[in-house]
């Protein structure tokens, strides 16, 4: 068993970066039939060591002496931020006016803390990963998942300064219109396992080079073509839901804190409350679902409440996902959410209600808004069984109807990672 | 200007404003790394601002509340 608390240094395998994540993780066990895998998730680290794969944390390379270099560099870098942040308070001031008095004014109150608290962190990774190359083990590839963030950005541009191949494996951030700035759209990696044609469409829109970009699948649907998917009378019966009654299931959603755009809470709100009454006046069951990053605590959300008041029959949960999909006549989700594509993928079919910028680019789902969207449910559910679902499936996810997908992708970041 | 042009003015001058900056270590340019948090505290703070301005002027009266 390898040891978790440290990367293996003997033997002459290549190492592999990977950030953790789960759109990484279908790829874990195949990646290590030819590396040793760094990662920069210390749990994820851990949850491999747990599937007895060659593996530890990039931060294991960190000891004493790195550690107050670390702190050191850290206050020598915020120290220049706060040298300059008089003038940049001054043109935030210029560009947003009355805007909220922490930008337009107080900035040099709170900023240049902000900003040592994040260059610490990026500093320890970069730090870490100087050290694994001083130590001789050679670094072939990094593998990331949406590297728009500080931590998994920061692994692309060190290898990318350095000539190593680095790969995104998305999941799936292709629901924004064409023309729309979005930071999901500027991904650092040189090469892109894009999970179908539209993805590919996504990227190249945003002037990333067509022939890095790969329609590979989405590993993490695999698991819903070779995984244990319960019956539909097997899902009601553990969820509770009566055989005879329509049951829908409202996908909520997370706020996006990379724009400003759409209503936020107040859209949130006005959906939910169209959903319900939907249910309501259908005499259907409702499955209110959390969105997984939706970061409230269960006990805030007013949904069971709501139900209740309006006499509609349901549950709350924020797990059970394919037993709910499974469950369910027809699926709501409060936004273009991936949901639609698991849930065609399992046979459901879906809407949405739309957001200011963001959109499926096909025809399906059907989708509409707080106004419209009983007749848009009448629709979905008119569409169960539907060929033209599988094809949707198709321009989101490469690997469908097989879903071999973590196959390919592996296969494809082989073809290019040197090992001589 | 609309909450989209606001987010890209206020964007592209945090990357101005980075790169006149120069932080870097080991070969890499930090700032780029930091626009997602840059981002999303800017955009927090400006959703509470327009959540503020769409408040109504005069609060509604709290039931059962004492001085």
């Amino acid at each position: 068993m390898p040891d978790p608390s440290a990367l293996p240094r003997a033997g002459a395998r290549p190492l592999m970066l990977v950030s953790g994540g789960y759109t990484t993780q279908p790829l874990w066990a195949q990646l290590a039939e030819r590396y040793d895998l760094a990662f920069l998730a210390a749990p994820a680290a851990q949850l491999a060591v747990g599937l007895g794969l060659p593996a530890a944390p990039i931060a294991s390379a960190i000891n004493a002496d790195i550690s107050e270099h670390i702190q050191n560099s850290s206050v020598m870098l915020a120290a220049k931020v706060t040298n300059s942040v008089a003038g940049l308070s001054a043109r935030f001031g210029e560009v947003i006016g009355h805007g909220p008095e922490l930008l337009n004014g107080k900035i040099p109150d709170w900023f240049p803390g902000f900003s040592h608290h994040l260059i610490n962190a990026v500093v320890s990774i970069l730090a870490a990963l100087d050290e694994i190359e001083r130590s001789q083990r050679r670094i072939v590839g990094c593998i990331v998942h949406e590297d728009v963030s500080l931590d998994t950005r920061a692994l692309v541009a060190w290898c990318s300064a350095r000539g190593i191949p680095t790969f995104q494996v998305p999941h799936a951030p292709c629901h924004l219109l064409p023309g729309v700035a979005d930071i999901h759209g500027e991904t650092r990696a040189e090469f892109i396992a894009a999970s179908g044609p539209r993805m590919v469409d996504f990227y190249a829109e945003r002037g990333h080079d067509s022939e890095t970009i790969a329609a590979l699948g989405a590993p993490q649907w695999d698991e819903y073509y070779h995984g244990a998917i319960p019956e539909r009378s097997e899902s009601r019966r553990v969820l509770g839901i009566p055989d005879d009654k329509l049951a829908i299931l409202y996908m909520s959603s997370w706020a996006q804190t990379t724009s400003t755009r759409s209503g936020f809470e107040a859209e949130f709100d006005a959906g939910w409350k169209a959903v319900l009454a939907q249910a309501q006046a259908r005499d259907a069951y409702l499955i209110a679902m959390l969105h997984m990053h939706d970061g409230r605590p269960d006990e805030a959300h007013p949904y069971l409440q709501d139900m209740d008041t309006a006499n509609v029959a349901g549950l709350m949960t924020r797990h059970h996902f394919s037993y709910s999909l499974r469950a369910a006549d027809v699926m709501v989700a409060q936004a273009p959410s991936n949901a639609c594509l698991v849930a065609a993928i399992l046979g459901t079919p879906s809407c949405y209600l739309q957001t200011e910028d963001f959109d499926y680019a096909t025809a399906l789902p059907f989708r509409g808004q707080p106004e419209t969207i009983g007749a848009v449910l009448d629709a979905a559910l008119a569409s169960r069984s539907a060929s033209e679902w599988g094809e949707f499936v198709g321009e989101y996810n490469s690997a469908h109807p097989d879903g071999d997908a973590a196959t390919r992708v592996v296969d494809w970041i082989n073809s290019h990672v040197a090992l001589d | 200007m609309t909450n989209a042009e606001i987010e890209i003015a206020v964007r592209e001058l945090a990357h101005t404003w980075a790169d006149e900056l120069g932080l870097e270590y080991s070969g890499v340019q930090l700032p780029d790394l930091m626009e997602y948090n840059f981002l999303t505290v800017i955009n927090r703070l400006m959703l509470q601002h327009i959540a503020q301005q769409n408040a109504p002027s005069e609060p509604p009266p709290v039931e059962g509340a004492h001085a």
